[in-house]
This record gives structure tokens, C-alpha cells and sequence, in this order.
């Protein structure tokens, strides 16, 4: 239970060993680098202005620039390319620099990516013009002429073009009286009939009405040649030299699939070199030197001297304590079965510098409020299970919510047991009891435990609140706002058993009533005070209710346990009914276990937040971050070892 | 008369299966929607994405808590016991909480998953607090859970 103790960092080096220097700083991993603040008045002074910052800014924007070309180039190469299911790259640090010297040459492969998305672009769009066309062309098929004879001769006049499908059969019928004109139905399409149709010069009057009572639609066909059937069939072809191209496209970039790899390195360096950049663009430059400020733990100070000797003789190293209010970055350190829980706390908010690492009292709750809403022996194996192994194969943060799951799971056999659950009804199928009560058959007191344990836990939180009061030395606070309440909430369960319980919530209620509005000016404000005081009985009472959400979603998983558990007895039968049983069984168990083990985590999660982090909790910190090595593809051969 | 101790008890069952049920798909539904957008962004945001648009659907299970309750109470699973009907009222009445309660509350709560998503999409650390949120609109659910199984358990 401890926030470790930093120290602030000053360095000055010489600008020549700034790289090497940051190189170590983020091979180890022990130093954060923050903004430097100058000291006020500085700016008057004459060398002022010889200073520089931030001038890493062109480099960083130029990485950033490139790690997002890296990152499409990979993206590109993924969904074209079948990768194999990544593992990570093991490399050597004389890879990466082989890398970084080869810089240029990978980029021109994520160029390359570029120009084949761009010509795919094109491509495509072009298909979809050429696409259109045929589809322009399709109606005109049954025309067996070139377009280019549709042309107006000395006594007649050549039309094609279409009238709304519902006008078709009268314009047919408008047209057949004349003798001297020809209509032809090409046919239909969608909205609308095509027609070819062609009449003697002297019928122009009657044609004109016609087009116009029957909304006929000239067809235009631009400068195209040769009939319909010709032309669909020459963009055809043009289409299918497009699928060659984009074929042909496809396969050399399958080719470029075999420097992913490189790719791969190369974003991981880029990615680490940015965030050097970034961290040294925090520091203040002269021609010959830089400064920068970080934190380091106080453990690690030695080390860190040692680090920067290792890469140069020149340069000097200044440790501070924080000042009194200065907050400094939170690095919470607890030993193994807290550890993990550290996510829980930190999800909700780190704890602030000048408060207290609360994950001891954070563990056991939140461990016994998962375990008991899954409250099953079978469920908890699995989850003790897949805990354990996520927590072996996964690193960070996904590793402490391993270890959550893992200890969750545990706790919640240990209420399985007590609670007789093993894969819900299975165990009582078989005849074995629970240890302490079943809950389906006793609810009540199953609810009244679920309120107790919430009742024992706020009770907890303001206890770690009064812990706080008297470590700073308020001990008249620690009795006035937590004993009175102590007195009184304990009190009042306690009438119902003993006479004397009435007493003691008087006496706690009472001294609330004098004392809350001590802060108050005068005798009004200070009864007022107490009273709005007394009336935040009612916040606890909400927040022991709220507590109830144990026994709902126990219940809730151990029910949806029994259905599944009943279907299958009810298929049962037979060998294939077993099979099918067995099927339901396993399915019915794998979502209940997905389902109620996140609702379990969540609503654990909650009470340790909303309930129990309301009576003392301080969070806002900032969270403990040295620059280190962060990677997505790669691992280096020397940390494998570690 | 239709509307025997029996039926009014299925009735009741009925009810606290379909809305809640109802609710659920739609709350999930909205968060699913809205998670469908962040991950064609983003693909590894899957795992976040799918624990917001899951925390509506519980409601659809205590629904079918109930419901099954009332079941095994009036013994579905090997001849309905008789009821009488007020007994049967008695039932469809303790299937109601649960029933609106859960339909309105995963409405609502697919709602906040569904801001819980955007602010994923920009924060993808800030999951846990998008979870949180989410949950508070459940422990409305929640209590409505627990005095429909207190009364359909002690009818």
C-alpha cells in the first residue's frame, strides 16, 4: 500500500551526447521526461534568446508523416494479402539499426503501396464508367443498325428513343394508323420502353405532337459507332483488359507481401525514435548543451547516474524532493495479490500524488464481490483457469486484468462451495449441499448477507478515511465525522437485537447534530449544518441497498445456469439427445460465463467506485510513465531472455 | 372465462420475457451500430466496443430470471399445477417491474453505450469509465429484478 517516492531530475549535458543519452534513458526505462520550466525572469536575460525549443518539432512531424505512410502501406499489404497469424518479430538491436539505415528503401516500398492504391483507384473507376456505358447500350441491343446510319435522308426522318413503360402501348397504337411511318419496339427497361422509329418528312407536324403527348425522349449517342451489339461487346472487352490490369496489380503486390517485415521493423523504430523526439522536444537546447527535468523513483536514482555514466563523462545531475504541494507522477507499488487490482483502481482514476494508494482494501472487496456473483464452483475454475493462462501470455495492463480474473475466480469457488453451485444446479442434481445456504431456496438471507457485506465494506472505506484523518493529525475530524457515524450506524442495526442499541445511535446521532456544522460561523449555520448532516443517513442507506445488485446478478447467473442445465436433462434421452444435451450444455455455460462474468466484473467494479470510493477516495494523479520501449511487432532478443 | 389462474401466470411470463427482451435487442442494437462504425475504423477496438454493446443485454436475462421463477413455480416442465386466478394475477402483477422497468432501462441504457462507444473512439483508455456509466442506467433494472423475483418468489 504505498505510492513510491520520486525525485525530481535535473540533467545538463552536452548536445552532442543527447541522443545517446535519450537512447539509454529509453533502453532502461526509469526516467519520465516532463516539460521544463524555466525559472521566472529568465526571459530578461541577454542569452535568452540564444535558447531553443521545441526544435524537434520538423523532425517529429516529418516521423509522424512517415509512420502514417508505414501504416497504410501495412494496411494495404493486410488486405490484399493473406498474413500469417502474427507472432511477434524477434530481432536484434543491430536489426533495427540495419533497419533505420535502410530507412529510404522501405519507405519507397510504402510509396509503392501508394501508387498501387491509387492505379486500383483509377482503375476501378474507370470499370464503373465503362460499366454504366453497357448498361446505356443494353436497351438498344434488338437495333440492328450502326448508329451512325441514323441519320435523317432527304424525305425521312430517323429517330430512336424511349417513352415512360405505361405510355408504350398507346404510342404504339398512335402511330400505327400512319403509313408512312415505321415503329419498331426494342424493348424494356425499368421505367421506360425503347423504341426505333422512322416517318416520312411530311408527318413532322403530327410526329412533334406525338413526341410530346407521349413524352418520347431522344436517345443521345454522342460520337459512338457501329450497332449497340458492337459497341457492348468492345467495352466488354475493355473491361475484362481492366480486370487483367487490376489481376496483374493484385499479384505484385502479393510480391511486396515478403517485405512486411520490414515494414513491420521499421513503424516499431519509427514509432520508438518518435517518441524519443517527442520526449526531448521537451528539453531546452543551446548550441552546445541541453537541459531537461524529469522524475525518477528514488530507488532508481543511483541507477539512473550509472546509466548516464555509461554514455558520457560530461554532465551534471541534480535530485530534488517534490515540493510540499507539487504533485508528481504516481507509481503505486504492492506485492502480488494486490498487484493486479492496481487496473481496477486505475480505470476509475489514478490516485493523486498526496493521497493513498488504496489497492490493498481495493483487492480483497473487489475479488469477494466478482466471486460471489458468479458464486459457482464450475464457472470459477474456468475463470481461475483462463486467468491464470492470459495472465501468463499477456503483458501490462492485460496482464493485471488476468490476474483480476484469475483471483475472481478463485473466490468465486470458495462461494461456490459455500453457496452449494457447481454449474448451477448441477451439484444439487447430484445431491451435494452447500456449506452455508442455498440461495434459490433461501433468498432472503442470501439478500440480507449481499446488504451485510456492503453494510462491512462502507463501513471499511470510512474507516480508511479516518485512517487518513489521524495520519494527518485531524483526530478530533476522524471522531466528529467517522466515529459519530461509526456510532450510529452500527447503532441502528443494533436495536433490533439489544436495548442498549438505541443508545448508541443517539449518542452518534447526536454528537453528528452538534458537531457537523463546526465549520459554520454562527449557531445557525452550525445547527443547520448537523442537520443537513443527519440527513446524509439517507445516502447510506441508498448506497447499502445498492448493494443488492450482489445477490441480483448471482441469482441472475446461477437461473440462466439452470436453464441451460434444464434443457439439456429434458434432451437427455437418448444417445443422440446426450449429444445434443452435451452440445447445450457447453454453448449455454460458455455464453452464461461471458455474459454474467461481465456483468460480475462491471458492477464489482461499481460498488468499489460509487460506493465504497465516495467515503475517502482521492484520484486525479498522473500516472507514472518513463520513456521506454514501446512496440506492436516486434520483441527484442535480449528482453526475450529477461 | 379465457383467463384463468394458468394463463394470467404464462401471461405473466410472457411479459417478462418479451419486454425486457425487446428493450435489450434494441439497446444492443443501438451500441452494436454505433461499434460497427469505430471498428471500420479500427479494428482492434473490437473487445472495447463489444463490452459496451453487451451491457444492455442484461436486462433480456433478468426478464428470462423471472419468467423462469414463475416456471418452475407453477411447474411448466411437468403439468401445470391448477391456480386460481387470483393467484395467476398475483403472478402476471410480479412480472411487471422487471418487465417495464427492463424494457425502458436497456432503451436508455443502449443509449449511454452508445456515447460510451464515440468516446472510445476517440479515448480508447477511458473504457472503464464508459462502463461505469452504462451500469449506473442498469441498477435501475437491477431493483426492479429483485422485487419481482422477492413477489413471484413468495407468492
Amino acid at each position: 500500500m504505498a505510492i513510491i517516492d520520486m525525485s525530481k531530475v535535473d540533467l545538463l549535458g552536452l548536445a552532442k551526447d543527447k541522443e545517446r543519452i535519450l537512447q539509454a534513458f529509453q533502453d532502461t526505462g526509469y526516467l519520465e521526461i516532463v516539460d521544463m520550466e524555466l525559472p521566472e525572469g529568465m526571459e530578461d536575460e541577454e542569452w535568452f534568446s540564444s535558447l531553443s525549443f521545441q526544435a524537434g518539432n520538423e523532425t517529429i512531424e516529418r516521423l509522424e508523416r512517415e509512420i502514417s505512410e508505414v501504416e497504410f502501406a501495412l494496411r494495404f499489404l493486410d488486405e490484399r494479402v493473406q498474413a500469417d497469424q502474427e507472432k511477434k518479430l524477434l530481432v536484434s538491436a543491430e536489426d533495427l539499426d540495419a533497419v533505420w539505415a535502410d530507412k529510404e528503401e522501405i519507405l519507397s516500398i510504402a510509396q509503392t503501396c501508394r501508387d498501387f492504391d491509387a492505379e486500383e483507384n483509377e482503375i476501378d473507376s474507370r470499370r464503373h464508367r465503362l460499366r454504366n456505358e453497357v448498361n446505356k447500350y443494353m436497351p438498344w441491343l434488338g437495333l440492328n443498325l450502326s448508329l451512325e446510319d441514323l441519320e435523317d435522308t432527304a424525305n425521312v426522318i430517323v429517330r430512336a428513343g424511349s417513352v415512360p413503360k405505361n405510355m408504350a402501348a398507346e404510342f404504339i397504337a398512335a402511330v400505327e394508323p400512319y403509313e408512312m411511318a415505321i415503329l419498331k419496339e426494342l424493348g424494356e427497361e425499368k421505367e421506360d420502353a425503347y423504341f426505333f422509329v422512322a416517318f416520312h418528312k411530311s408527318l413532322r407536324q403530327e410526329a412533334r405532337e406525338a413526341a410530346k403527348k407521349f413524352d418520347f425522349t431522344q436517345a443521345n449517342f454522342g460520337d459512338d459507332k457501329g450497332t449497340p451489339e458492337e459497341i457492348i461487346a468492345g467495352l466488354e472487352k475493355k473491361i475484362e483488359g481492366l480486370f487483367t490490369q487490376k489481376n496483374l496489380l493484385q499479384h505484385r503486390a502479393e510480391e511486396l507481401a515478403g517485405k512486411r517485415a520490414g515494414l513491420m521493423m521499421l513503424l516499431d523504430v519509427m514509432h520508438m525514435r518518435l517518441q524519443r523526439e517527442k520526449a526531448a522536444n521537451q528539453s531546452v537546447a543551446s548550441a552546445k548543451t541541453f537541459a531537461l527535468k524529469g522524475w525518477v523513483k528514488n530507488s532508481d536514482r543511483q541507477t539512473l547516474e550509472d546509466i548516464i555514466k555509461g554514455t558520457t563523462e560530461f554532465y551534471k545531475l541534480t535530485y530534488s524532493a517534490p515540493e510540499d504541494d507539487e504533485p508528481f507522477p504516481v507509481y503505486t507499488e504492492n506485492k502480488l495479490p494486490v498487484t493486479p487490482f492496481e487496473m481496477v483502481t486505475n480505470l476509475y482514476s489514478v490516485p493523486a500524488s498526496n493521497g493513498i494508494d488504496p489497492n490493498n482494501v481495493v483487492a480483497p472487496f473487489h475479488a469477494m464481490f466478482l466471486g460471489l456473483m458468479m458464486g459457482d464452483v464450475g464457472y470459477g475454475i474456468l475463470l481461475a483457469l483462463g486467468g491464470f493462462f492470459f495472465r501468463k501470455k499477456a503483458t501490462g495492463g492485460a496482464k493485471k486484468l488476468g490476474g483480476v480474473i484469475m483471483y475472481g475466480g478463485i473466490a468465486s469457488i470458495i462461494w461456490g462451495v459455500l453457496l452449494g453451485s457447481y454449474f448451477g444446479d448441477v451439484g444439487t442434481r447430484l445431491g451435494i449441499k452447500p456449506l452455508l445456504l442455498n440461495p434459490m431456496e433461501d433468498p432472503v438471507t442470501m439478500l440480507g448477507l449481499s446488504l451485510g457485506l456492503g453494510f462491512i465494506h462502507i463501513m471499511v472505506g470510512m474507516g480508511v478515511k479516518a485512517y487518513m484523518l489521524i495520519k494527518e493529525k485531524k483526530y478530533l475530524d476522524a471522531v466528529f465525522d467517522i466515529g459519530f457515524w461509526y456510532l450510529l450506524l452500527v447503532g441502528l442495526p443494533l436495536i433490533a437485537l439489544f436495548p442498549w442499541g438505541k443508545y448508541l445511535a443517539l449518542v452518534g446521532a447526536g454528537g453528528l447534530l452538534l458537531t457537523a456544522g463546526r465549520e459554520k460561523k454562527n449557531i445557525f449555520g452550525k445547527l443547520m449544518g448537523g442537520l443537513g448532516s443527519l440527513y446524509g443517513i439517507t445516502g447510506y442507506l441508498s448506497d447499502i441497498l445498492s448493494y443488492s445488485r450482489l445477490f441480483a446478478l448471482l441469482l441472475s447467473s446461477a437461473v440462466v445456469a439452470m436453464v441451460f442445465n434444464q434443457i439439456a436433462a429434458m434432451m437427455g434421452t437418448s444417445i443422440i439427445g446426450y449429444v445434443f444435451a452435451a452440445i447445450i450444455f457447453v454453448i449455454g455455460h460458455t455464453f452464461n460465463l461471458f455474459i454474467g462474468g461481465l456483468g460480475a466484473f462491471v458492477h464489482g467494479s461499481r460498488l468499489i467506485y460509487v460506493e465504497f470510493f465516495s467515503k475517502f477516495y482521492m484520484g486525479g494523479g498522473h500516472a507514472f510513465d518513463p520513456l521506454h520501449k514501446v512496440t506492436k511487432y516486434i520483441s527484442l532478443e535480449n528482453e526475450e531472455a529477461k | 372465462m379465457i383467463f384463468t389462474g394458468q394463463v394470467l401466470a404464462v401471461i405473466g411470463i410472457a411479459l417478462a420475457v418479451i419486454l425486457p427482451g425487446i428493450g435489450s435487442a434494441m439497446g444492443v442494437r443501438n451500441a452494436g451500430e454505433a461499434g460497427a462504425g469505430v471498428v471500420t475504423e479500427d479494428p482492434d477496438k473490437f473487445g472495447q466496443v463489444l463490452i459496451l454493446e453487451l451491457l444492455p443485454g442484461t436486462q433480456g436475462i433478468y426478464g428470462l430470471l423471472v419468467g423462469f421463477i414463475i416456471m418452475t413455480k407453477i411447474n411448466v416442465f411437468g403439468g401445470m399445477i391448477d391456480l386460481s386466478q387470483a393467484e395467476g394475477m398475483l403472478y402476471l402483477a410480479g412480472s411487471l417491474p422487471i418487465a417495464f422497468v427492463g424494457l425502458l432501462s436497456a432503451i436508455q441504457q443502449g443509449k449511454v453505450s452508445t456515447a460510451g462507444v464515440s468516446m472510445i473512439a476517440k479515448r480508447p483508455k477511458e473504457v472503464g469509465k464508459a462502463m461505469i456509466l452504462s451500469a449506473m442506467v442498469e441498477t435501475y433494472a437491477v431493483l426492479a429484478l429483485l422485487a419481482s423475483f422477492l413477489v413471484v418468489y413468495f407468492i
